[in-house]
């Protein structure tokens, strides 16, 4: 016989079950990124929503590094940019109160890139989620400004004016930064926006933003004979980092190494190839040297006719 | 019938060979002529009106009586006295008469057949005033006709015949100002407000040493006008004065009497009268490839900057040579050149203390006109030497303006090695010329890509922000004691130091 003494212990021991896993839910929450998020960028934010009373250290674990934040401040979200490496990263971030993990949550981030065969396609449950939409930007104007505050036509005095500048900073901070980008003028090429989805998108193909102040190459690459394919195509971002990189004219790999990603039986040949000017690594001679890699009258996009290429 | 034939043939031949003869030497033309002139003499013959059978006419002794000579004289005086009259009105109300007619000075003729019934003053009886004689003598005074303006009615000497002067004036001098604008003396009639009736020492029996003193017996700043009149004063005070004012006369540009254009000139003040004798600025004004609109399209045209008669200031400006051409670049202006709108200069010079040299130093350099032609050129922006509109630019072409007045070795010695060489320019990382860096290496910047050519906060005229591609970039200049840093566009913050090289272009 169940007494009424019983049902209501087990009506209490199911609500303490109850709040009490609402209340490791309420620990901590992940607002971004999604689970299974797919990027191309290197950097990545990361924001929590967390109670700050009952936990005080978070502990952000990527394949690359371990951050740790100290809950100082009252605001009960915290933001963290991180850096991830290309493929896929298990974001692992762990809340702690008094030294005791008190809850745990997992995301995986896939970083794909055109230039490296392997991380090219990445697996079918990875999928593009965007993060300026509405609902999103409701939750961070609490602490952030997200309108834009770019003057047409005026690049800003002080960059860290700019409202972009505060979340996105880490990606100007390489040692070649393309000038609308060095100088936040972001929304010459983040312009498109589809409801629902993102305010800030790119132009698909990016090109046109790209010719827009790069006229003189559009005419002179457009007119060409042979045409390389990325430029064809108009994703010029595959070999250029639209904002910064440690290469000159932001290429996203050293100048040999850019192109032998995707042209790979030309490494192989050109390791077995006798003449040091085709080696195909940096020390030997550079691709770029005989070769355009925009466009040409040549096949091959060679700079010149081929008997005076060789000599 | 042998005959008869014979005969025949013989007939035949003569008449043909007449014929022949007839027609080969054009007889009938010439006799057919001849029938219409002797036609055309016996016509007018007939028909004209000389014909002696026409000519009846004779006058009797009783119609001779009838012809009263006295009557005649009379209607002739009456009809000279109703011209006079006629005179007289027109004095008071000038009849409108069209501008361009052409007048032509009549220099009155005093015949001695005038002169004779008038009553000669002989020279030793003329009153003691009028000696000495002057070297310029009014024709009637000359010839003591006295009587042609004075009466001897009354005893009173100097008694006139007429009491308006300029009546008598007009009695010979019979032409009429009446174009458009008058002399006001001459409109009123108040000849002698100029000349001397009697003698003068000056050509035109003026009442002065000389025209300009004339004119400016009135025209002065000290005279009586009205302070409405301000135009019509010529302060001769002013240091600059208009080159005819001081060696010609006043008469170069105006007339004394009257003119078909406003202030007594012969031709439009604004441009027209100007460009008479400034020839070389009026092939600038007309046939400049971009022309200036304070010249061309302006309200007032030369005046809207010059001062006819006489300033404080060069090249007879109104005002000094920057503040004349903030007159109008006080705020936002059309350009001529493009339709584009010119910057708001006197704001630009107001808000950046730092200005470029001719701007700075007025006196010496020239202001505006320095670099840009006020009456027009062939180069954009009225420059008076080529210069580049666009960031980048091949100066390979060492025309460049900027090298009037700064040395070329600026841009073109990529070293600068020996302390002699340190003035040249200050922009060096150690011994690295980093102007050589920016415009002689692969693309080369323009000099206006980083220097304001008018005004900056910062010094050397650095731009405080820079167009590229139609967005103003800040260079974000900061300087040190021994150099400085920059952080555009183009490139992060990179600085550079004279002395302890930071290795910039290595």
């Amino acid at each position: 016989m169940i007494s009424a003494y019983d049902f209501a212990k087990a009506f209490i021991a199911l609500a303490i079950f109850f709040t009490g896993a609402f209340a490791e839910d309420g620990f901590m929450q992940v607002l971004t990124p999604k689970q299974n998020h797919l990027q191309t960028e290197l950097t990545l934010n990361v924001v929590l929503e967390i109670d700050k009373k009952r936990v005080d250290i978070i502990k952000i674990m990527t394949p690359l590094e371990e951050i740790e934040i100290d809950m100082k401040s009252q605001k009960n979200t915290e933001c963290k940019n991180i850096q991830l490496r290309l493929g896929e990263n298990r974001v692992d971030i762990r809340a702690y109160k008094e030294n005791v993990l008190v809850a745990q949550e997992n995301r995986d981030v896939y970083v794909s890139s055109e230039l490296y065969h392997q991380f090219r396609y990445p697996p079918q449950e990875y999928s593009h989620t965007y993060f300026h939409n509405k609902d999103n930007e409701k939750l961070c104007a609490k602490c952030h400004d997200m309108s834009v505050n770019e003057v047409s036509g005026v690049a800003f005095e002080d960059i860290t004016k700019s409202n972009c500048y505060g979340c996105h900073k880490s990606i100007n901070k390489e040692k070649y930064a393309h000038a609308p980008s060095a100088n936040w003028l972001c929304t010459s090429c983040h312009i498109q926006s589809k409801k629902g989805v993102s305010k800030y998108l790119t132009k698909e193909p990016i090109n046109a933003s790209c010719f827009e102040c790069h006229e003189e190459n559009k005419e002179l690459w457009g007119n060409a004979k042979y045409r390389h394919e990325p430029l064809d195509s108009g994703h010029c971002e595959k070999c250029h980092n639209p904002h910064s990189g440690p290469y000159i004219m932001f290429i996203r790999k050293d100048v040999n190494l850019i192109c032998l990603g995707c042209h790979k039986d030309k490494h192989i040949k050109a390791q077995q190839s006798k003449n040091s000017a085709c080696s195909g690594t940096s020390e030997g001679g550079l691709c770029i040297e005989c070769h355009t890699p925009h466009a040409s009258n040549q096949p091959f996009f060679l700079k010149k006719r081929f008997e005076r290429v060789v000599k | 019938m042998k005959q008869n034939m014979t005969k025949i043939i013989i007939t035949v031949l003569v008449l043909a060979l007449s014929v022949f003869l007839f027609q080969s030497y054009g007889v009938a033309d010439k006799l057919s002529r001849f029938v219409t002139i002797m036609g055309n003499i016996t016509n007018s013959l007939k028909n004209a009106k000389h014909a002696y059978e026409e000519v009846n006419f004779t006058i009797s002794d009783d119609e001779l009586k009838d012809v009263n000579i006295t009557k005649l004289a009379q209607e002739f005086k009456s009809s000279i006295d109703k011209k006079k009259e006629a005179l007289v009105l027109a004095i008071k109300a000038p009849p409108e008469i069209q501008v361009d007619e052409i007048r032509e000075e009549e220099i009155p003729t005093h015949t001695k057949t005038q002169t004779i019934k008038a009553k000669i003053v002989k020279m030793e009886d003329l009153p003691a005033k009028f000696k000495p004689l002057k070297q310029y003598l009014h024709e009637p005074f000359k010839m003591g006709a006295c009587q042609i303006c004075h009466t001897s009615k009354n005893n009173k000497p100097g008694e006139l015949v007429k009491k308006n002067i300029s009546e008598i004036c007009y009695e010979c001098h019979k032409t009429r100002y009446t174009k458009k604008f008058d002399h006001k003396p001459a409109k009123d009639g108040r000849c002698m407000d100029c000349h001397d009736p009697h003698q003068s020492n000056t050509k035109k029996l003026l009442k002065a040493e000389s025209v300009n003193t004339l004119c400016l017996k009135c025209h002065d700043r000290k005279s009586t006008f009205s302070a409405k009149a301000e135009k019509l004063f010529v302060n001769m005070d002013l240091a600059v004065k208009h080159k005819p004012i001081v060696e010609k006369s006043c008469l170069e540009c105006h007339d004394a009497h009257t003119a078909d254009h406003k202030s007594l000139l012969s031709l439009d003040a604004k441009m027209d009268l100007c460009l008479d004798c400034h020839d070389t600025i009026k092939e600038k004004i007309t046939h400049a490839k971009f022309k200036h609109g304070g010249v061309n399209t302006s309200e007032k045209r030369c005046l809207e900057c010059h001062d006819p008669h006489a300033t404080k200031h060069v090249k007879l400006l109104k005002k000094d040579p920057v503040a004349t051409c903030l007159k109008c670049h006080d705020k936002e202006v059309k350009s001529d050149e493009d339709g584009g709108m010119l910057m708001n200069m006197k704001k630009h010079l107001d808000e950046n203390p730092n200005w470029h040299k001719p701007i700075k130093d007025v006196k010496k350099e020239g202001g505006c006109s320095a670099c840009h032609d006020p009456h027009g050129s062939d180069n954009f922006s009225i420059l008076r030497k080529s210069f580049t509109q666009n960031f980048y630019a091949d100066l390979a072409n060492k025309e460049f303006f900027c090298f009037k007045c700064h040395t070329e070795k600026k841009i073109t010695k990529q070293f600068i090695t020996t302390s002699q060489e340190h003035n040249i320019t200050a922009f060096r990382d150690g011994e690295v010329n980093l102007h050589y860096l920016h415009v002689n290496d692969r693309k080369g910047r323009a000099c206006r890509a980083c220097h304001d050519e008018h005004a900056s906060k910062y010094k050397h005229l650095i731009r405080d922000y820079t167009d590229f591609n139609g967005i103003k970039f800040p260079l974000r200049f900061k300087e040190s004691a021994e150099g400085g840093s920059c952080a555009p566009a183009c490139h992060k913050e990179f600085a550079y130091d004279r002395v302890n090289p930071k290795g910039i272009g290595k």
